[in-house]
């Protein structure tokens, strides 16, 4: 068979099982309405002060989770700017209904020392921020759960992708904002659907 | 305990130790160099040995599974963790029926679920880098990737339509090492399968959006006549890890022993 059989073949076969249940688009609704808690997955964690938490520490709040590496020098910084944009257009009671939180995917090297360093060179209300950092297994199900991709890199960094998650008050995916300096919009009117005014 | 007696007992130790042996449902992959669709040419990649189960885990042995944890069934399943495909050609939560036959490979399996399966195996998902390094392997060679003829073989079986029922897996071609159906009869879940950053839905539209991804390091296509592992990344890259589909398996993987010697 010629190439552009096989490319005719292969677009004619992408078409029949598109008719059973589209891949791009049926399954991805079926998977945003079949949406459960993140607070599901049991992995231990460890914040910026050393103490063990689960995910399910954080129910009861909406949560803006990130994940990333503190000695990113790239976009980890902006999306902590981006994070930091986010919590500035909240009254400051809205911002004590709020958890933020930054995971690491670098276990290796965000040791809890480290988080805290990054929390403390952007003055962060660490009250409400939390930095947490766990095992490989546990960075794995949580990237897994919520969507992020990420590829440890030869030179020892990180490819990841530049997105901020609002979790509801059960630990529920309700918004992602992707991309870096994107416009807060929409996550701020996601978010205040969630808390009090 | 004095000395003498510590040594009879360390030497019938020794005696008694049997040397580790390959289980005889896995094969063993020699590690080795090559270089990802997506990675720096230059830089190929080490791949370690590894175990690699000879077949996908079929839909008998997904049974047994389930049986054993509830957890796992069908209705019981959280969707956090498998959408509403999951194992939806089954006739029930204990029953395989005719679209599932017992001896094909299971599929409409979310990555979490196939996860907590080769847990309780002892085992666990192939890395992106180990499947596709035993993915370059023929009947006689250890990479037959750079012959268009292997590639041709491989893209025909990607545009055939999935039968509404899958053959049984020890119908499908084996490679030099005995693993069967690498190619030809289902994808394949891998551990890393979010790895990707690529958004481009082309070969010539695989650079990074850095909107989107951080990277610091080259992740473009570097073999771009590999449309057969491309389409394979393209397809990694569009998956999460609640998605079932109707032709994604899945197989274990162990890190080998240096000491295992081939069965």
């Amino acid at each position: 068979m010629k190439t552009p059989a096989i490319l005719l073949s292969l677009c004619l076969t992408l078409a029949a099982n598109a008719e059973e249940k589209k891949p791009c688009c049926a399954e991805k609704e079926a998977s945003v309405e079949a949406a459960g808690s993140v607070y599901q997955l049991e992995a231990d964690w460890t914040d910026q002060h050393g103490k063990k938490v689960k995910l399910s520490a954080f129910k009861g709040k909406p949560v803006l989770l990130t994940m990333g590496y503190a000695s990113c020098q790239y976009a980890c910084p902006r999306l902590a700017a981006d994070l930091m944009a986010i919590e500035r257009e909240l009254t400051d009671d809205q911002k004590k209904q709020i958890n933020i939180v930054f995971v690491s995917i670098d276990p290796e090297r965000d040791t809890p020392e480290k988080l805290a360093a990054f929390f403390k060179e952007r003055n962060v209300d660490q009250s409400r921020w939390t930095g947490l950092t766990g095992d490989d297994e546990a960075v794995l199900e949580l990237s897994v759960a919520i969507g992020t991709r990420y590829r440890k890199l030869e030179n020892n960094d990180f490819a990841h992708s530049n997105m901020i998650t609002l979790l509801s008050q059960s630990g529920e995916i309700v918004y992602k904002q992707e991309g870096l300096g994107a416009d807060p919009t929409e996550i701020l009117t996601a978010l205040r659907k969630l808390v009090k005014p | 305990m004095k000395l003498p007696s510590l040594i009879l007992l360390t030497l019938a130790a020794f005696a008694g130790a049997e040397e580790p042996t390959i289980p005889a449902d896995m094969a063993r992959v020699e590690g080795g160099e090559y270089v990802p669709m997506f990675g720096e040419i230059s830089k190929p990649r080490t791949v370690p040995p590894f175990l690699i189960d000879r077949r996908p885990v079929t839909n008998a042995e997904f049974l047994a599974f389930v049986r054993e944890h509830p957890k796992w069934q069908r209705s019981n399943a959280v969707k956090l963790f498998a959408d509403q495909g999951y194992l939806n050609h089954w006739a029930g939560d204990l029953e395989l029926g005719e679209n599932a036959p017992p001896e094909a490979p299971v599929i409409r399996v979310s990555w979490f679920a196939v996860r907590a399966f080769l847990k309780v195996q002892g085992k666990r998902l192939p890395r992106e880098d180990e499947w596709e390094f035993a993915a370059l392997a023929d009947a006689t060679r250890i990479d037959a990737s750079n012959d268009p003829a292997y590639l041709k073989r491989i893209l025909e079986w990607y545009g055939k339509p999935t039968p509404a029922r899958l053959p049984d897996v020890s119908t499908s071609e084996k490679d030099f090492r005995g693993v069967a159906g690498m190619h030809g009869l289902v994808w394949e879940w891998v551990e890393d399968f979010n790895n990707q950053m690529v958004t481009g839905a082309a070969r010539d539209d695989t650079s990074l959006d850095r909107s989107l991804f951080c990277a610091g390091g080259a992740v473009n296509a570097t073999n771009a006549a590999n449309y057969a592992a491309f389409m394979r990344y393209a397809f990694r890259s569009s998956l999460e890890g609640n998605y079932t589909t109707l032709n994604l398996g899945f197989r274990g993987a162990r890190d080998a022993n240096p000491t295992e010697p081939t069965p």
